[in-house]
């Protein structure tokens, strides 16, 4: 028997997550954006696959010195879409509206001041070092946002301890531990007794059996990133 | 003031309920009235373990739903008079269990138990959870191999953790309870080596 499906099942809205390239404009001139664009692409020619593009105006002065419409040719050229913008100040919200092209996030103190530049050296960590006295139970997870992590007693097998600066840990290592886990490269990782399942700095990791055995047991060990490689030293 | 003791493991068949009853017996004979409650709803053992399986009634879900009041419930032992069990339900599952009516449940049986032992069920999931989270003691029951020692200390994170006791900043008085142990055997390993 075919039903007829009411009004209210064609439409379904679901959240959903899309991660977004983002593009970094410092001045207007197409011209040169599109030199630029040129050499990227001889440098990654599939950088770009009709990929969606947001723009971020933060650091134009403003956005009535772009001319929108040939910016969209000239990326389309290049294999980019333009899809919306951001950091658009408040007061030029309507000029969107005009080019019908979304507003993805406003202008607000913070991004006025961003430099254009998309990578940026995350801030040194700058919260107090966050010290843990007991043990770091399996299947526990700590995360020392900005800051340092010095833990006394052990990381048990299961456990995760994760820092954005340094991690000094005086107990047996046994579980995972990650530092500079915001990108920054220069954290470290100071250890007495390393049988961790995992390692890592930055991202860069080293699993259990990659670990070397530090020639003299139960060594003080230093654990840093040189030139994208993970070096461990003993102390 | 009544003492509430869970005795757990985190995995499973480790001599959790078997501690349980003989906890109980030993506290009981000393003269301590007693009760041990089953947690494991839908598996119930303890009420075999105590050799009281043919004079269940009614069990602790009967209880917490109000079909029964406590006395109905919990079966005396024939050999000792201080000491009480409450069965768990074999039908029923543990999601009939929240902090709100096991608390109540326990608030009743402290006015006349001197030691209240709730008999974990394996896991960490809701069952575990209820067993643990109003206790003042706990006796982490582990085996001398490694899956035993890794879920057990994660019991341990949870205790520290997830109860009652662990919200109010206080802590858990743990306990270690090493069980299977064979001394025969390591003795005997221990020569081949030799």
């Amino acid at each position: 028997m075919i039903t007829e499906s009411t009004p209210a099942q064609q439409v379904r809205l679901k959240a959903d997550l899309y991660p977004m390239t983002v593009l970094c404009l410092s001045h207007p001139n197409l011209k040169a954006i599109d030199a630029e664009l040129h050499l990227l692409a001889k440098q990654a020619p599939h950088f770009f696959d009709q990929t969606p593009v947001v723009i971020d105006v933060g650091a134009l002065a403003s956005l009535n010195e772009l001319d929108i419409p040939n910016l969209t040719a000239m990326l389309r050229a290049h294999n980019v879409y333009l899809v919306g913008f951001k950091n658009v100040k408040k007061a030029e919200e309507a000029l969107l509206l005009k080019h019908n092209l979304p507003l993805f996030s406003r202008q607000t103190q913070k991004s006025r001041t961003a430099s254009p530049t998309p990578a940026e050296a995350p801030a040194a960590a700058h919260r107090p070092t966050r010290i843990i006295h007991k043990a770091l139970r399996a299947g526990s997870k700590i995360y020392a946002k900005d800051s340092d992590l010095i833990l006394l007693s052990s990381v048990n097998a299961g456990a995760e301890c994760i820092a954005d600066g340094n991690i000094h840990v005086y107990g047996p290592l046994r579980g995972r531990a990650l530092a500079g886990a915001s990108g920054d490269t220069q954290a470290r990782l100071f250890c007495r007794n390393l049988q961790a399942e995992l390692i890592a700095i930055a991202g860069h990791y080293w699993v259990s059996e990659a670990i070397h055995t530090p020639k003299t047991p139960y060594a003080l060990l230093q654990i840093h990133l040189e030139q994208g490689q993970l070096r461990m030293t003993e102390l | 003031m009544s003492k509430i003791i869970v005795v757990t493991s985190g995995k499973g068949g480790v001599g959790k309920t078997t501690t349980s009853a003989s906890l109980a017996t030993g506290l009981a004979l000393k003269g301590y009235k007693t009760v041990v409650i089953d947690f494991d709803i839908g598996l119930r053992n303890l009420d075999l373990i105590m050799g009281c399986e043919r004079r269940v009634v009614y069990d602790l879900v009967n209880v917490i739903q109000g079909d029964a009041n406590t006395k109905q419930a919990l079966i005396k032992d024939k050999r000792i008079d201080t000491l009480y069990v409450l069965a768990a339900s074999q039908t029923r599952d543990k999601d009939v269990l929240t902090k709100e009516n096991v608390g109540k449940l326990l608030e009743t049986l402290k006015k006349d138990f001197d030691y209240i032992i709730c008999d974990s069920p394996a896991g960490i999931e809701k069952g575990a959870l209820m067993a643990m989270y109003y206790a003042d003691t706990a006796f982490i029951v582990t085996n001398p191999e490694v899956s035993s020692v890794r879920d057990s200390d994660r019991i341990l994170g949870l205790l520290s953790s997830k109860t009652r006791k662990a919200e109010q900043g206080e802590s858990i008085d743990e306990h270690l309870v090493i069980t299977r142990y064979a001394k025969k055997t390591r003795a005997r390993r221990r020569n081949a080596l030799d």
